[in-house]
């Protein structure tokens, strides 16, 4: 690659890394897999790069691939803990990683799992209107799926976590 | 609106994601319905205590080591078109007449040099096939989903099971989106489905 090149993506990735670090946090909730999804969304961006149409802001466009790359790592760690254990060199997800506080309540943690446990799409509207605070509209044009199904999964989302939280003290 | 309406919309009511009719007709029944209100707190209740999870903050050095890493997965991808006018590294011309020897050899000895059938998952580490041919009415597709020939035909030639585990299922999912859309299009309309003559 050409110096230059380098060199201008190296911008873009100290620019946004921090940001992108941030939701993918929010979407996967440890560090790991964050930092997996962040490489994973910036080498996306390099590679398509030349995709981009100018039609919106660059971070629109990056984040949007963030957003992906996070939700595609939470389907592939879902499909991995269904078919196979984790490996045991891998850490534990739930485990807080470093500068993570070792003290995440339980309530926190009883709370994540039940969003975890979703069924995957639900799950993937809840974190996009809950923890994005993307429009359904935004929604349905990142998972390419219509307005009306987003507010369906939302509803279900919704109604499943009140059944599944309504006996803890949040 | 009913209860039973009410309560279908309460997340969305939450959420603010109601068209103004519908959010001020959501907000007139449940000033004046007990049942209805207890719900909204209910839904309330959890959907705060659902909170939304803040990076830790990281010093420097971390945001340097994170970059550091991204960047040297960058450089190892594939070199574009070098710029016109450069001149040929010195030793270009010794590589040029390697590469010609090679094909040369390979046209002499008929090697075969089709791609290998088969490749291993960096997943599971288990030699699986290259899919190379994908027969749509095998995945018996009757909805006529439209991209899902595009999206299979991107998995075509994949060398790694996760591209096509990721692949697959981002086209199986967008065949059950549209089968559930089809339907949730449906109870949008009735919750209860279709009414008992035939009608939506």
């Amino acid at each position: 690659m050409s110096r230059d090149k380098a060199d201008a993506f190296e911008g873009f990735v100290l620019d946004c890394q921090q940001k992108a670090f941030s939701v993918a946090y929010r979407i996967l909730g440890n560090v790991h897999d964050a930092r997996d999804a962040v490489q994973e969304a910036f080498m996306k961006a390099f590679k398509s790069r030349g995709d981009f149409r100018g039609d919106a802001a660059v971070t629109t466009w990056f984040h949007r691939i963030v957003i992906n790359a996070s939700l595609d790592l939470m389907r592939r760690r879902s499909i991995r803990r269904t078919v196979d254990e984790m490996p045991p060199d891998r850490v534990d997800d739930s485990r807080p990683g470093p500068g993570e506080n070792a003290g995440i309540s339980e309530t926190r943690q009883i709370v994540r799992s039940a969003v975890d446990g979703l069924p995957e799409r639900q799950r993937d509207v809840f974190l996009l209107r809950h923890f994005e605070g993307l429009s359904v509209r935004e929604i349905g044009g990142t998972l390419g799926i219509a307005e009306g199904t987003v507010k369906i999964h939302l509803f279900r989302a919704v109604h499943s976590l009140k059944e599944d939280l309504s006996g803890y003290d949040l | 609106m009913i209860c039973k309406d009410i309560k279908n919309l309460i997340p969305l009511y939450y959420y603010e994601e109601l068209e103004d009719e519908e959010f001020a007709a959501v907000r007139e029944h449940l000033a004046s319905c007990e049942a209805c209100g207890k719900e909204l707190e209910s839904v309330e209740r959890v959907l705060k205590g659902v909170t939304v999870p803040e990076a830790p903050d990281f010093p420097e050095e971390f945001w340097s080591q994170n970059a550091a890493e991204i960047m040297r997965r960058v450089r190892k991808h594939p070199v574009s078109t070098p710029a016109a006018g450069r001149s040929m590294s010195r030793f270009a011309i010794p590589l040029w007449a390697a590469a010609a020897a090679v094909i040369l050899f390979l046209f002499i000895m008929r090697v075969d040099t089709e791609p290998e059938p088969h490749a291993v998952s960096e997943q599971s580490g288990v030699e699986m096939p290259i899919l190379n041919d994908i027969d749509l009415e095998d995945i018996e597709i009757t909805l006529g989903i439209e991209g899902i020939e595009e999206k299979i035909d991107n998995l075509k030639g994949s060398p790694s099971l996760d591209d096509f585990d990721s692949g697959f299922a981002r086209a199986l999912d967008t065949i059950e989106n549209s089968i559930d859309g089809f339907f949730m299009e449906f109870e949008l309309i009735d919750p209860w489905g279709i009414d008992e003559n035939g009608s939506v």
